[in-house]
This record gives C-alpha cells, sequence and structure tokens, in this order.
C-alpha cells in the first residue's frame, strides 16, 4: 500500500497571542503533518494550545512564524466544529435550514441537499428532530448538529480535498450516543475521503476513532508522542481492553509522564 | 418546572399593572374630588372624561389624530429606511465608522428639536419640516444601535459560517441582519418615542389648526385644565398603543431569543 501523502505541513510554526511578543508564546517550532485521508487525534491536557492548534489550521489565526503549507496547493475545503459550537449555529432557523445552508451555500439544488442531510442524519442521529429551532435543542443535540453541518458542507464540496477539524466534539453528548457515533465517524471520514483532526483531552475518544494520535503538552504547544493504530475499524469501546489499544495508552501516559 | 404555587401567582402577576393603573385613578380621583389640588392644576376625573368623550365623539380630533399618527409614522418609515443601510454599513466598514464617529457623535448631540427653525427655511412651514426634524433625530438613533448591533455580532459566527463556504451576502442577509435584529428594533422602539416628541411640540411651536399640537396650546391659553388632561392621555395612548405592537412585532420576530 501506498504511503498517504501530507494534506497540511507546518513548519517551524510559532504563535503568539500578544502581538508586541512579550505575550505568551503558545506556540512554537511547531514541526508536524497531517496525512490525506487520516482521522488524526491531537490528545493534550486543558490549555495545552490545543485549540489554537486547530485556530490556526483553519486560517482564524495567522502564525507569527514559520508556515503553514498544503499539498494541493489551495486550502483543502474545511469544516470547523469550535468548542463553543452553540455559537456558530443560526438560532434563527431551524435545524434543518442550519444543516441545509453549507450545501445551498455550494449551490447544492435544493432536492439534493435534502436527500444528502436526512442520509447524515439518519446515519449519525436519526432521533434529532431538525423542525426544532436550535435553541429547543440540548447541547448535545446542538453539539450533533454542528457536527453534522460540518460534515454537510465538505459533502458540498466534494471535488476538493476536505478537512474536518473537530475540537472535543462529543463533550456534551450522551455517552451511549458517543459510543455509536465515534466509530460511525471514522467510517464516514474513509468513504468520503475527508481528513479529519480531532482535538480532546479523553483518551478514550482518540484510539477508537483515530488512525494516529499525537500527544502534545504545552503551552508552548510541543509534540511527546506519536502512535500509530493499524487495528481495523469499526473500532468498539471493549477494544480499548485489548492489547493493541492498552500498549497504545501506556505508550502515551509514559509520554506524558516524562514530559 | 415551577411548582403549583408559582403558577398561582402568575395569575396576580399578570393583573398587577392594571391594579396599579387603578390605584393611580383612584387617588386621582379622590385629590380632586376633596380639592386638595387647585383646580387649574389638576382637572378632575369627571371633567376629563367628559372633555376625552367630547373629543373624541364630536369634532375633528380623531382625523387630526389620524393625521398626526400618519406624520409619526412616515418619519419613523423614513429614518428606517435612511438609519438601518447606513447603520449596517457603518457597523461593517470599521475604518469609515472611525473616520465619522467623532461628527457623529457630535451630531447626536444636537437635541433634534433646535434644527426645527433651520428644517423651515429648507423644508418650508408645513408638514415636510415637522417631518424632517423627526427623521434627523430618529435616524441617528437607528444608526447608532443599528452599527452597534453589527459589531457586537459573534464574530466566530461569521468566521465558522464562512469557512463553511458562506459568501459576504449570505453572512450579512442570513447571520448578522438576524444577529442585530433585536438592537434595531430596541431603536426602532426609542425612535419610534422620538417622532412622537417632535411631531407633537412641532406642531405647539407652529400650529397646524386643528394638530394635537396646538390644541394643547390652544387649551393652555384658554385656561382648559380638563381638555389639557385629556390631551395629554391622549396623546400618551399613541405611544403606549404603538410601542405595545412593536413589542408585540419583536416577539414574533425575534423568535430565538426568550
Amino acid at each position: 500500500m501506498q504511503a498517504p501523502s501530507p494534506l497540511v505541513r507546518l513548519e517551524n510554526v510559532g504563535f503568539a497571542y500578544a502581538k508586541n511578543g512579550n505575550g505568551l508564546r503558545v506556540v512554537d517550532k511547531l514541526l508536524m503533518e497531517i496525512l490525506n485521508g487520516e482521522v488524526l487525534g491531537i490528545y493534550g491536557g486543558n490549555g495545552s494550545a490545543k485549540s489554537t492548534l486547530l485556530n490556526l489550521l483553519a486560517g482564524f489565526y495567522e502564525p507569527s512564524e514559520g508556515t503553514i503549507s498544503f499539498a494541493s496547493g489551495s486550502n483543502p475545503a474545511t469544516a470547523y466544529l469550535t468548542q463553543d459550537f452553540a455559537a456558530t449555529l443560526l438560532p434563527w432557523f431551524k435545524g434543518r435550514t442550519n444543516l441545509l445552508l453549507p450545501l445551498r451555500y455550494a449551490g447544492v439544488p435544493l432536492g439534493e441537499a435534502e436527500q444528502t442531510v436526512s442520509e447524515l442524519v439518519e446515519d449519525f442521529a436519526p432521533n434529532l428532530d431538525l423542525e426544532k429551532y436550535t435553541h429547543q435543542m440540548s447541547g448535545g443535540q446542538q453539539q450533533i448538529l454542528g457536527l453534522l453541518r460540518c460534515f454537510a458542507a465538505l459533502l458540498a464540496a466534494s471535488h476538493k480535498s476536505a478537512l474536518a477539524l473537530l475540537d472535543e466534539p462529543w463533550s456534551a453528548v450522551n455517552f451511549q450516543r458517543m459510543l455509536a457515533m465515534r466509530p460511525k465517524l471514522t467510517e464516514w471520514a474513509k468513504r468520503h475521503g475527508v481528513t479529519v483532526v480531532i482535538a480532546s483531552h479523553n483518551l478514550d475518544d482518540l484510539p477508537i476513532a483515530c488512525s494516529r494520535v499525537l500527544t502534545v503538552v504545552g503551552p508552548p504547544l510541543r509534540v511527546v508522542c506519536e502512535v500509530k493504530l493499524d487495528l481495523p475499524h469499526p473500532r468498539k469501546q471493549l477494544d480499548l481492553a485489548g492489547p493493541k489499544l492498552m500498549e497504545a495508552k501506556a505508550q502515551i501516559y509514559g509520554s506524558l509522564e516524562a514530559a | 418546572m415551577s411548582s403549583p404555587k408559582l403558577n398561582g401567582h402568575r395569575k396576580w402577576k399578570r393583573a398587577l399593572p392594571w391594579l396599579g393603573f387603578a390605584i393611580v385613578i383612584a387617588v386621582w380621583w379622590m385629590l380632586a374630588e376633596f380639592h386638595v389640588v387647585n383646580p387649574l392644576y389638576l382637572a378632575s376625573l369627571q371633567d376629563t372624561s367628559a372633555e376625552l368623550w367630547r373629543l373624541l365623539a364630536k369634532g375633528t380630533l380623531p382625523h387630526d389624530m389620524a393625521d398626526s399618527l400618519r406624520r409619526i409614522f412616515i418619519s419613523l418609515g423614513l429614518s428606517i429606511a435612511i438609519g438601518l443601510p447606513l447603520g449596517l454599513f457603518l457597523g461593517l466598514a470599521e475604518s469609515v465608522n472611525r473616520l465619522l464617529q467623532g461628527f457623529t457623535d457630535f451630531l447626536r448631540s444636537i437635541p433634534p428639536i433646535i434644527v426645527y427653525p433651520i428644517c423651515q427655511f429648507i423644508f418650508g412651514p408645513l408638514d415636510a419640516s415637522r417631518i424632517a426634524v423627526a427623521v434627523f433625530g430618529a435616524t441617528s438613533i437607528i444608526v447608532l444601535n443599528t452599527s452597534e448591533g453589527v459589531r457586537n455580532c459573534s464574530k466566530l459566527r461569521q468566521q465558522t459560517n464562512r469557512l463553511l463556504g458562506a459568501k459576504w451576502h449570505h453572512v450579512i442577509c442570513g447571520i448578522i441582519l438576524f444577529e442585530s435584529l433585536p438592537a434595531i428594533i430596541v431603536a426602532i422602539r426609542s425612535a419610534l418615542s422620538l417622532c412622537i416628541i417632535i411631531v407633537t411640540v412641532t406642531q405647539m411651536l407652529v400650529g397646524a389648526p386643528h394638530a394635537l399640537g396646538s390644541r394643547l396650546v390652544n387649551a393652555q391659553i384658554s385656561y382648559s385644565t380638563a381638555e389639557l388632561f385629556a390631551l395629554i392621555i391622549l396623546i400618551g395612548f399613541i405611544g403606549f398603543a404603538s410601542n405595545w405592537v412593536l413589542i408585540a412585532i419583536e416577539r414574533i420576530v425575534v423568535h430565538w431569543r426568550r
């Protein structure tokens, strides 16, 4: 099998919040690659600048040093589920409209867009009531809506390479729903050739969903461990007790203790 | 969510504003009935009601009120038509806003009524100049609140939706306009109050024969306290009712904020 090519390359990326130089340097000389079609996990503690990294990848922040380059030359179609997902939804529209909009932005005809939306919902959250306005939904439902909206946007841009940035995508979702969604997300990403970056401080999320996990500490953010997980998908919660994932988790814990 | 006890209180709470009205009217009646206050200052409840009835049932007052309302709503409509796009533009164009900020702050510090004389030069002594003054005052309220509302919109929401493929017109029409709608409606409500004030006061200054403002002045000249009270109640009612209509509209339009 051919080794996947990098989609994004970060070279000596540095970032500080205050511009006058004495601000806290939260990212410093960061070197990393995101490979085409992988599901990459970023595991790190609170305040380790995981979200800053995602904001840099999304283009919300400009790196103060170094470069972020994309393999295709132009930026891939990017969708970003932020931690503050509720503030990114449009509460004046129903759930359905929130999901339809990214497809409509891209000029997908209404009928086709509705088909795509109903397939996505059928796949991930059949109980989600799309006739509700987003402010009538629970936090978990809003987060799932935000996630599905990212997927809808990436489906709309199917001619380009696609990158989904997911910051704690299950922080508000209940345990049972999360168990069901984790393997589905990976399966969906593989099926559509979407590259995914998941930031999480819950280590159980990542070995289930990801093909590679970077453990980071910070600030300044630095990678202390890289674990490749070649166990076949879909993985189940109980696989975490199996030797391969146990070993991966042990390696990650070890690297954190050494850091 | 609330306990049965709290539900029982809710009915009471709904009745309370009416009770407040009733108390004020009762106090008024007593003060006048027992001549606590000089009747030149305080018309009695009976005289005022009789005067209200006379004004409303006979004569041209309903017609004049409709006329004033028409002027008020023309002024408000023009202010919205000018102020909303301008406020939207200033809210979006940060540098233009900076450029004009000092000047617009100065404009807002001018009490609108003092531009009436110059407006009479420009627009003539009749309706057009009253409307011009009201538009001058109300537009600046709408511009200020709209641009503030636009500037306070969540940047994160705009950024993430841009990533999802929203073009600039999607961001303006589908996000910013909705998000600043509550601020815009508040602005329209204050602009309405100002329009009522200015239309009435300009009528007091330069009388159109039977307008509400000139009736006030005439009632004062003829020492008719009851008519003054009746007119004050009527003009107050115009403001009260139109504000209530706007609140009802706000409840329907801004449905996501409750």
